[in-house]
């Protein structure tokens, strides 16, 4: 028998038994429906949060590390950190153990630390510096506007936020009498005057506070008398575009994590050498060993390992951040409870693949005597056997049609129009998450739908289409 | 010596039923020639049924062999089979045995279907065929719209529009009145006739037997006598048998079993 004859048997014989067939069908629309709907569901929560991460690409390889515990806790009065034992510390070793996690591309201890600036007839208490590895500044990708990012090889070189240049003062003045720029509520950021250059005007950089107090050159001798004021020259290799953060990026001056402990350490001699009443004079470089680090920055090589770089470094007792993280748990609830519902659309699947196996039964046993005849006359059981596998597929394709018409209906319902149970969840507003539609019906899901809804029909009607073959001819030429 | 058209060589069947065998035929050796029309006669439980359904490939002798045109049909598996009835087999039922779905025109051009002869040419040859029957005008009726006799005309066409090489014919009027009985088997017969081609009919209808050119009187598995049918003129035999005639084939059966008469 030709391919197009055994079809339009099968058309034929779908059509005799109307009703049966529409109903089969329906079950397989039914569960069709509701399993693409349901994995819509989840492909639309998907794409969104492709397109969230994708926005913010650069910034979904960084991981921050820092200690689990509040800063300060182990303080004691003299403000030396006393650690319990067993707790793990971000030393170097730390960071090197962090860099051969798969998926790390490099890890980079951060600290922070104040200096004092003067650029004559300015000068700056800079107390948001934060001391990096100069090589791994261009992956934290942060804009430049002049200049470029620290770069291996850096030491006294220091990169300036796009706001850092306005915690300048003139020289001499004090509190209320100051320019105070940066504290100026509702101005636009193009109203604020500079008044350094940065890239270009001369920079010196100290720990000691008497270096930024006269408004001249000469040291004022401390009432010891006993040291003379260091103070260092620094290049301002690069100034930042704003990044909207304000508060955050656009105050920080970076520069090499070497240069900083070094002047920790200069500072930390000074210090000693006087009386504990001066140590007021030196510039806050938290003292803090270069063995425990505030924090660490992991760097990954694809931000598909984020989240498992991230739950690594907190296996190993560290708190673990990066952006869009709680977005990330989000989802994985979101996905959770999607998977359970598909769960239920592939029972319901399931229940129609048992229709179409009662209803090729019952076709079966109807056609018991054409079966019979058809064998007697000459049909070859490859003829009977695709008669009845294409039957059973036709129900399944078609139901997959339907199935996939009757879900883009739904999708269109649900996109457009209020569904109580489908509100987004509250916490998505107020993470200030834009939400999409919440059902994404692709055309790789239709095709899919229709091939599985095909080979379900298929399957189910591979037995039935084995009994009607198995019949022998004369018994079931005699039945009635 | 022309070869035969079916050859059967020490044919047994045996039916099993639990710890029982029933015997249904016992050592039957017969030949077929071919373009002779063959009668099967015998009460109902003789055994000329089994006898024709392993003539057709429809079950398999438990014992010796079928020879169809020089090939044992009993070595056959389920395909050949399949592809032999689709070749060589034409088949007329005593309850017509028609696809209900189909109409008569589309039940006469199943088995081209199954040949996958192109439609444009089936359909072609079915017109022709339904015509030769008698049923150019009911080419669209399906069979429940038609009548008993025209319902086995359909039947008839179909099982000739093969051009088989055999027609297997098992009762075929058992469900007509006497006078569609004897306007089908001319039919029946004046085709096979025309087109030289073999017909075995069964039947426990003496009268039946009468068109044929050699009965074979079957009773309790066994072949009880073989009569040949005289010196009577083909043309002649097939349209205007009378009773005289067939009470005369009655009588003249003999004793000789199991040997096959040549002319």
């Amino acid at each position: 028998m030709s391919n197009w004859d055994v079809l339009v048997m099968c058309l034929r014989n779908m059509f005799k038994r109307k009703l049966r067939t529409f109903l089969t069908i329906l079950g397989v629309m039914v569960g069709t429906a509701a399993i693409v709907l349901m994995i819509s569901l989840g492909l639309a929560t998907e794409a969104q949060h492709r397109a969230q991460m994708e926005e913010a690409e650069d910034d979904m390889t960084m991981i921050n590390v820092w200690m689990p515990w509040e800063l300060g806790e182990w303080c004691n009065i003299e403000q030396r950190m006393v650690f319990p034992e067993g707790v793990p510390v971000l030393n170097d070793d730390m960071v090197d153990s962090f860099a051969h996690i798969p998926g790390v591309q490099l890890a980079s201890p951060i600290i922070r630390g104040s200096l004092f600036f003067r650029a004559d007839p300015y000068y700056m208490e800079a107390w948001d510096i934060t001391g990096i590895r100069p090589e791994v500044m261009q992956y934290m990708g942060l804009p430049v506007a002049e200049g470029r990012v620290l770069q291996g090889g850096d030491d006294f070189a220091v990169v300036f936020g796009a706001s850092a240049e306005r915690a300048f003062e003139l020289l001499g003045s004090t509190w209320p009498d100051r320019g105070d720029r940066m504290w100026q509520w509702g101005v636009p950021d193009d109203q604020i005057p500079t008044w350094v250059d940065v890239m270009r005007a001369p920079m010196r950089v100290s720990f000691d506070r008497r270096f930024i107090q006269a408004g001249t050159d000469e040291p004022q001798p401390l009432t010891g008398g006993i040291r003379p004021i260091r103070s260092f020259n620094v290049d301002v290799v690069g100034l930042l575009q704003s990044t909207g953060d304000t508060w955050g990026v656009d105050r920080q001056i970076f520069m090499d994590i070497e240069t900083l402990l070094y002047l920790q350490n200069e500072r930390s001699i000074a210090e000693n050498a006087i009386q504990d009443e001066w140590q007021f004079w030196f510039s806050a470089i938290r003292q803090r060993p270069p063995e425990n680090f505030e924090n660490v920055m992991v760097r990954v090589t694809d931000m598909r390992y984020t989240a498992s770089v991230a739950e690594t470094i907190e296996e190993l007792g560290f708190r673990a951040s990066y952006p869009g993280m709680h977005l990330n748990m989000l989802v994985a609830g979101q996905r959770q409870q999607q998977q359970l519902l598909a769960a239920i659309g592939a029972i319901s699947l399931i229940i129609a693949a048992i229709g179409i196996a009662n209803t090729m039964i019952m076709a079966v046993y109807e056609r018991t005597r054409e079966i019979g005849i058809m064998k007697v006359i000459g049909a070859a059981i490859s003829d009977i056997r695709r008669m009845f596998l294409l039957e059973s597929a036709m129900i399944g394709f078609f139901g997959g049609l339907f199935g996939v018409l009757l879900s883009l209906i739904g999708s269109y319902v649900l996109n457009n129009f209020d569904v109580p149970f489908m509100r987004p969840d509250p916490m998505l507003a107020m993470m200030g998450i834009e939400v999409g539609d919440p059902s994404l019906v692709t055309a790789w899901l239709c095709g899919a739908a229709l091939v599985f809804a095909g080979i379900i029909g298929l399957v189910s009607g591979y037995f039935p289409a084995r009994r009607a073959t198995k019949l022998s001819a004369l018994a079931a030429i005699r039945s009635e | 010596m022309a070869e035969y058209l079916f050859d059967l060589r020490g044919v047994r069947k045996i039916y099993r039923m639990g710890e029982e065998k029933i015997v249904a035929l016992e050592d039957i050796n017969l030949t077929f020639e071919k373009g002779k029309i063959y009668c099967l006669l015998g009460t109902s439980g003789s055994g000329k049924s089994t006898l024709l359904n392993m003539l057709a490939g429809l079950e398999k002798p438990t014992k010796g062999s079928i020879i169809f045109m020089g090939k044992p049909l009993e070595k056959l598996n389920e395909t050949q089979l399949a592809l032999y009835r689709q070749r060589y087999v034409g088949f007329v039922f005593q309850s017509y045995n028609l696809l209900p779905t189909l109409t008569a025109l589309e039940n006469v051009t199943l088995p081209l279907t199954f040949r996958k002869v192109k439609k444009r040419e089936r359909i072609q040859r079915a017109k022709v065929m339904l015509k030769a029957v008698g049923l150019g005008n009911r080419a669209r009726h399906k069979p429940s719209e038609l009548s008993g006799g025209q319902q086995q005309r359909v039947s008839i066409a179909r099982a000739f529009i093969n051009d088989p090489q055999v027609i297997f014919a098992d009762e075929p009027t058992g469900n007509l009145d006497t006078r569609t009985t004897f306007e089908m088997m001319d039919l029946i017969i004046g085709i096979a006739r025309e087109r030289n081609q073999t017909l075995v009919i069964v039947t426990h209808d003496t009268e039946i037997a009468q068109y044929a050119d050699q009965v074979i009187r079957i009773k309790d598995g066994a072949v009880e006598s073989i009569t040949e049918r005289q010196a009577v003129l083909p043309g002649e035999a097939d349209t205007k048998m009378t009773a005289s005639i067939a009470e005369e084939i009655v009588e003249n059966e003999t004793e000789n079993g199991g040997n096959e008469n040549e002319n």
